[in-house]
């Protein structure tokens, strides 16, 4: 406790207050930016910082972590382009709220969820800290073969109600996932030939293609004038207030899903992005009325949101405690951890508390930072969508490029995202979610290699399936989200005939 | 007055790529091509099952927007900034020829130029105005700000 309160003094002293500020800023600036990312901002300072005291390197790098993940959902709630996977599932909900005009609404729900989700994470980071080490000792691959299992059980809530084309899609991404090198066998699956597929598709031009290129698209082919209405005199009606009391409305939801981030989020090799799917899935599978769902339901953005930003607290406890990355951010961490002499475990724990708080600081800090920008940009971003649609297409479409190709220097990767945007425009058209086959293409490498590991091991007789506990528990959970759905669906119905 | 259900390009495009890989993964060892395979013919026995059940053959219907994303509850289209989709798509195609001869700065700079002028009937003035601020912008983020060089295309602008 100690350790933590002059942890927090540190923070909050002047020059250091300055570092998770301007860590957080830039955090921003290069989350928004086409391109790069919070792992590309601490590439480029791990040079500058190496000469520096552990003390601001911590500060700074822990902003880095918790300043990159909103800005994401602030283009998908405006414009339907998700800043990364981890955000496509927020525009379920925050893009038709936009279009229905309450865009302030849900930027203002996300932004609390995102802060409030951040804390959860925070506080769990603190108090799992010493247990993690006995934790990490009970998952292996059969854990993860379940995580993604369940994962995809939430492929009926991301269809939009038609799950058969939803399980299509799936499919489709899970195709999508196997083209490149086999990972046991080092052969090259359907690559078509092409060298540029040899490493296999990369997720951020299919991203920006089957959303930013697909909606300007539609854009362009449907003729209309704004992304947000111009039938009623405001088409901005919403008001950021009724977003941040729409998170307590929904507190038991928004906690649950903070909850489920962090554990996920902590659960290293899993990757961010099956957090705010798995959310999603389980706030419209447990929802009394989920009719709404992914026609402009504020839950919708509230449960992911809150997801995503509780994850880095959690990805930070396999980080600090057995100096295993849940994620290119926290390894790029733990690469300026080892360069400043700090060891991650015991070490870290005991002799280097206060430097471990200070890092929780920083990230618990650029949150809030984060969010509190965001609603204060609220009102001028969001008159973006009011702006006219042939004055804003070039501007998204050269942004979406500069991104695509910037990402790894390759102009193929520009015309992957062009291939992509048609295929995102058709379905868009006659009505194929897009979700699950993002959803299965992330999903799909955990999948596929802790099924192969899992049965390897049981032919060796190293494991056994059915005497895992977090396997049973996991295996629980999966079917309840299958279920529970069907039940509740029957108890309406019941309900409705009048019994 | 069309006699193919919206879609059913689609459908037959992922079926095709199904079924091309499914042929593909005959090639592969078991290990390799194990989940593979069995996805492929689930896919492929899902697209039948779809199509049976929306029925390939239908008329009288254009293709209209669904909801993924909002479009159901959207703006009303006004159809005089309409264009036909392949007219939009070249421009889309255009971007990536723009940028692959002329680089990401004068690239990004030309094309949002001829968009703005051609496509969109703005102003000389206003074209002008945003394309060079949109190429201004991008210099100063990534080749001073960022430092991060960009892309230089065939031309090596």
């Amino acid at each position: 406790m100690d350790a933590a309160w002059e942890a927090l003094r540190l923070v909050l002293s002047w020059p250091y207050i300055v570092y998770p500020i301007a860590g957080t800023l830039l955090a921003m600036a290069f989350s928004a930016t086409p391109g790069l990312n919070s792992a590309s901002l601490m590439a480029l300072a791990i040079p500058v910082t190496i000469a520096w005291d552990p003390l601001p390197v911590m500060l700074l790098f822990g902003a880095f972590v918790g300043g990159a993940t909103f800005m994401g959902s602030i283009t998908a709630i405006l414009f339907n382009i998700p800043g990364k996977a981890s955000n496509a599932v927020v525009l379920l909900d925050g893009y038709p709220m936009t279009v229905q005009g309450h865009a302030r609404e849900a930027i203002g729900a996300a932004a609390t969820s995102s802060a409030l989700g951040a804390t959860v994470g925070v506080l769990m980071l603190v108090v799992m800290l010493p247990f993690m080490r006995s934790a990490a000792l009970a998952l292996g691959p059969a854990e993860y073969l379940m995580i993604a299992i369940w994962g995809l059980t939430t492929l009926a809530a991301l269809s939009g109600g038609s799950l058969l084309r939803g399980l299509v899609a799936a499919g489709l991404g899970f195709q999508l996932a196997f083209i490149g090198y086999d990972p046991r066998t080092a052969e090259l699956r359907f690559t078509f030939g092409l060298d540029y597929l040899s490493d296999g598709l990369s997720l951020v031009p299919v991203l920006l293609g089957l959303f930013a290129i697909a909606e300007v698209l539609d854009l362009m082919a449907s003729g209309r004038e704004t992304l947000a209405p111009r039938r009623t005199p405001d088409p901005l009606r919403g008001r950021v207030g009724g977003g941040i009391r729409a998170v307590f409305r929904h507190f038991p939801l928004f906690l649950r899903s903070s909850v489920l981030g962090t554990v996920i989020g902590a659960i290293p090799g899993i990757g961010g992005s099956v957090a705010g799917f798995i959310a999603y899935g389980q706030a419209s599978q447990t929802a009394a009325d989920p009719s709404e769902f992914g026609k402009g339901d504020v839950r919708g953005v509230i449960a992911p949101e809150a997801a995503n930003d509780a994850k880095d607290g959690g990805a930070l406890i396999p980080t600090l405690a057995l100096g295993i990355p849940g994620g290119t951010g926290t390894a790029l961490l733990l690469g300026v951890l080892t360069l400043h002499g700090l060891t991650p475990g015991r070490e870290m724990l005991t002799d280097h508390l206060v430097l471990v708080f200070v890092l929780i600081w920083s990230l618990f800090l650029s949150n809030w930072l984060t969010s509190l920008l965001g609603i204060a940009l609220v009102n001028p971003m969001a008159r973006l969508t009011t702006v006219r649609a042939g004055r804003l297409i070039p501007v998204i479409l050269v942004l979406a490029a500069v991104g695509a190709v910037q990402y790894r220097g390759l102009l193929a990767d520009l015309v992957c995202a062009v291939v992509f945007g048609f295929i995102g425009y058709r379905m868009k058209r006659v009505g194929w979610p897009r979700i699950p086959l993002v959803m299965a293409l992330v999903l799909a490498p955990l999948f596929e290699n802790s099924l192969h590991l899992t049965l390897r091991l049981h032919e060796l007789g190293r494991i056994d399936f059915w005497s895992r506990p977090l396997v049973i528990v996991l295996l629980v959970l999966t079917a309840t989200s299958l279920v529970l759905p069907v039940m509740r669906a029957r108890l309406r119905a019941w309900r409705q005939r009048g019994g | 007055m069309r006699l193919l259900r919206p879609g059913t390009g689609l459908s037959i495009g992922f079926a095709l790529l199904s079924a091309w890989f499914l042929w593909q993964s005959f090639g592969l060892s078991p290990v390799a091509s194990s989940v593979p395979r069995v996805v492929l013919i689930l896919t492929l026995v899902l697209l039948a099952v779809e199509a049976l059940k929306s029925g390939i053959h239908v008329s009288g219907r254009a293709d209209a927007a669904l909801p993924d994303g909002g479009d159901a509850s959207g703006p009303v289209p006004s159809n005089e900034n309409a264009g036909p989709v392949g007219r939009c798509l070249a421009w889309i195609v255009l971007l990536p020829v723009a940028l692959g001869v002329l680089g990401l700065l004068i690239g990004s700079t030309v094309y949002c130029l001829l968009f703005l002028r051609w496509r969109s009937h703005e102003p000389w003035a206003f074209s002008l105005a945003t394309s060079c601020g949109l190429g201004l912008l991008l210099y100063l983020l990534y080749a001073v700000v960022f430092r991060a060089a960009p892309y230089a295309g065939l031309l090596g602008l």
